[in-house]
């Protein structure tokens, strides 16, 4: 990737749009930006990071190889801000924004990071929205998170600190690179040679593998299930066979007994003129049956009622002597009566012949006649005995003989309607007998009309038919049970046939399987061998750049990384150097980094911050040197003037440098800095605080505070 | 950039091995590289694309 443009807006010292063009006209791969402190090349060094990961923190600290990261550089609010301060304080609307062109493999790049604040005048940095766009190449244009992860898949945030390399935080690197306690940079490490896209891509693959996996699992299943039905459909198709054979066997015989039953029908068709007849003789005898039957219920009717006609013939006797019997009780009843009255009355006449004193007992006067009254009472109390003889002298049954004759009587009489319904059942029954009678003849009468052979051979066939029947019947029941039983056996054999169809077995699964499997075993032996190799390969590189920049090759032969990528320098007898000097641990650190970089082959710029702290002149001249190759990335330092001198590191690495740019005030140039002017006779006014320059004109404020950044004539 | 040629032949080397093409594995591995910052939360979409590559090359395509 190769960086074109960079335009800053409101962003540090940079009040305003800041275009910074880094197209060169020659091969070279050197960038350098010179400024005295507080110009502001720090600020182009994190208005970059910002716009590639969103934001900037201030140094971070190492302790026992633990990196701890320092506190977010906010974009507005009180202290240190990456916004203008001047925009922030004074623009209506606060904004800032950077925009990064650069060339990468897929093509153009423009990532564009905006903040813009939501109200008048934010106060902290929930009160900005940031905007992102990216664009890449032919892709479309991306936003926000999208975007992000765009720039990520180019500069990757976990390497930032390969590529944004800060030289005051050089012991940083340092102390981690020869802690023993290497948990920060360890995955630093791994990140940087690409072992994450192996682990990644690994549980990626493994995680594929899985869908597959239960894919195969599950057709496996399905075709074990498979097979077993096939399995079964088989037997079925068996049980299905013989029950199919056993039905047809009951079917030829349901149609045997069919076509035989059809054949006494049409043997009967021939005897068809006789069937009225045979029908009314049928009718006849069922009718003749039924009286039959009738008849003895009547007859038992008649039977029962008839238990009693010895009742009634008797009394037909018996009833005139019983009414004789009931005539001489009322005599005797009369007698009785007359008996009582005529003694009653011979009673009165004895008393009265007996008390009769000759005085009338109603007038009290002497009777007159007395002797002829009494001859009279005499006379009447005679007649009164002889009629009371005559009473007792009749010859009647006693009343207790008479009682029980009568009683014996009694024993015999039937019911009042006994009679009528002994003739009531009797007619009865003779009507029955008549009917039957009748019947019979009419049925003679009819069965005369017939032969007797064809009358026989009618009955013969109506039995026959009515077995046939029957046997039709029974047999159709038979067939329907076996067709039943094939139904159901074909139904299950369906069911059966449904489960083994269907599971094919795909190959392409399988394949996919094993390529997978090809490609996991794949990375894992790449993640085993390739991190050796590169720890090889790093150690070879480091040491050939550590080689190049040291000054003192026969103290310091080259740099060791162990398998933990921790670093030493060795002494001329390849041994761990004891106290080697700050310069040479820095160019080692260095030298490792770039050694990093460079297996990673991550293309991106180097952007490298106070270059020269902790190196001598000797070694900042060969870092460049080195670093400002004509081949490989860009690289970028962002100078401090005291580290490297402007004029002299323009005029050593002539060719090599592709652009050279100052960040200053105007107060820091006392000759012009008009670009094709560039005098040194300057006339300084101090009353008005300016300066103007005699040959062109041009003056300048000296208390004005916009930055500038001027590119060096190379 | 010969130095991403390190791990490059090592992954060819050894997918080699494993009866790979040289191309399906150059493709693997610069689509991972491409992608290796992602977090395993939202590597959802690689996996989709992944699986499609190794497909495609599963299928002879």
């Amino acid at each position: 990737m190769k960086l074109q443009h960079l335009i800053l807006y409101n962003i540090g010292p940079f009040y305003g749009r800041y275009p910074i063009n880094f197209m060169a006209e020659n091969d070279g791969n050197g960038y350098a930006f010179f400024a005295e402190n507080n110009r502001g090349k720090t600020s182009i060094y994190n208005a970059m990071r910002w716009c590639l990961f969103g934001e900037v923190s201030e140094r971070a600290k190492t302790v026992k190889g633990e990196r701890y990261g320092g506190s977010k550089i906010p974009l507005v609010g009180e202290g240190r801000i990456l916004m203008n301060s001047h925009a922030y304080e004074h623009d209506k609307n606060q904004e800032m924004s950077v925009v990064l062109i650069a060339e990468g493999e897929k093509g153009s790049i423009q990532i564009t990071r905006t903040a813009t604040s939501i109200t008048t005048l934010a106060r902290h940095d929930g009160q900005m929205t940031v905007q992102l766009d990216v664009k890449v190449g032919s892709d479309e244009l991306k936003h926000d998170a999208e975007a992000q992860e765009a720039i990520e898949s180019i500069f990757p945030r976990s390497l930032e600190r390969f590529f944004f390399i800060d030289g005051e935080a050089l012991e940083e690197y340092t102390q981690m690179m020869s802690s023993s306690d290497v948990i920060g940079l360890k995955e630093e490490v791994n990140s940087i040679l690409g072992i994450p896209a192996l682990i990644k891509g690994d549980a990626d693959i493994v995680r594929i593998r899985q869908g597959i996996k239960a894919k195969i699992d599950s057709t496996a299943k399905a075709e074990k299930v498979s097979t077993k039905a096939r399995d079964d459909a088989n037997t079925q198709r068996k049980k299905l066979k013989e029950k199919i054979s056993i039905a047809d066997k009951e079917e030829a015989k349901l149609q045997t007994v069919m076509s035989k039953l059809d054949e006494t029908i049409e043997e009967m068709k021939a005897h068809e003129e006789l069937a009225p007849i045979l029908e009314q003789l049928k009718l006849l005898e069922s009718q003749i049956a039924f009286k039959k039957q009738n008849l003895v219920d009547v007859n038992i009717d008649k039977i029962m009622e008839a238990r009693v006609g010895w009742k009634v013939l008797l009394w037909k006797k018996a009833s005139s002597q019983y009414q004789h019997y009931v005539g001489v009780r009322e005599e005797l009843a009369q007698r009785s009566r007359l008996i009582e009255q005529t003694q009653n009355t011979i009673k009165t006449l004895e008393k009265d012949l007996s008390e009769m004193t000759g005085i009338c007992t109603e007038c009290h006067q002497p009777l007159p006649d007395l002797e002829h009254f009494k001859a009279k009472k005499e006379s009447e109390l005679s007649a009164q005995k002889d009629l009371l003889e005559s009473y007792q002298s009749e010859d009647l049954d006693s009343e207790d003989d008479l009682t029980i004759k009568m009683g014996e009587l009694l024993k015999i009489q039937p019911q009042s309607d006994s009679k009528d319904r002994i003739l009531r059942a009797q007619r009865k029954w003779k009507k029955l007998v008549n009917e039957i009678e009748t019947l019979e003849e009419q049925h003679t009468l009819l069965n005369k009309k017939l032969t007797e052979d064809a009358k026989s051979s009618m009955v013969e066939l109506g039995e026959r038919k009515g077995r046939q029947e029957a046997m039709v019947s029974r047999r159709e029941s038979e067939w329907r049970t076996t067709r039943t039983d094939v139904e159901l056996a074909e139904l299950e054999l369906k069911r059966l046939e449904r489960l083994s169809g269907g599971v094919e077995v795909n190959k392409e699964d399988y394949n996919i399987d094993n390529v997978i499997s090809s490609l996991i075993v794949t990375i894992k032996s790449t993640i085993a061998s390739y991190r050796e190799k590169a720890r090889v390969e790093v150690q070879k590189r480091a040491t050939a750049v550590f080689t190049r920049l040291n000054n003192a090759p026969e103290v310091y032969t080259g740099i060791r990384v162990d398998k933990d990528f921790r670093t030493e320098i060795l002494d001329s007898k390849g041994k761990p150097s004891r106290n080697p000097s700050s310069g040479a641990i820095s160019i080692m650190t260095m030298s490792v980094i770039d050694a990093l970089r460079r297996v990673s082959g991550f293309n991106v710029p180097v952007f490298l911050d106070t270059p020269g702290r902790s190196l001598d002149e000797h070694h900042k001249d060969r870092q460049l040197d080195y670093f400002w190759q004509t081949e490989g990335q860009q690289f970028l330092i962002f100078a401090h003037s005291g580290e490297y001198g402007v004029e002299e590191t323009v005029e050593e690495f002539k060719g090599r440098l592709a652009k050279a740019y100052t960040i200053s005030l105007p107060r820091d140039h006392k000759t012009c800095f008009q670009k094709g002017c560039m005098s040194e006779d300057v006339e300084h006014d101090s009353y008005n605080k300016k300066n103007t320059c005699n040959a062109c004109g041009f003056e300048w404020d000296l208390t004005s505070q916009k930055t500038l950044v001027l590119e060096v004539p190379l | 950039m010969d130095d991403v040629k390190l791990l490059r032949q090592e992954f060819i080397a050894h997918g080699k091995k494993q009866g790979l093409e040289e191309a399906f594995l150059i493709k693997i591995l610069d689509y991972l590289l491409e992608n290796q910052f992602l977090p395993a939360g939202e590597r959802g979409s690689i996996r989709d694309q992944l699986s499609k590559m190794i497909r495609a090359y599963a299928r002879g395509d």
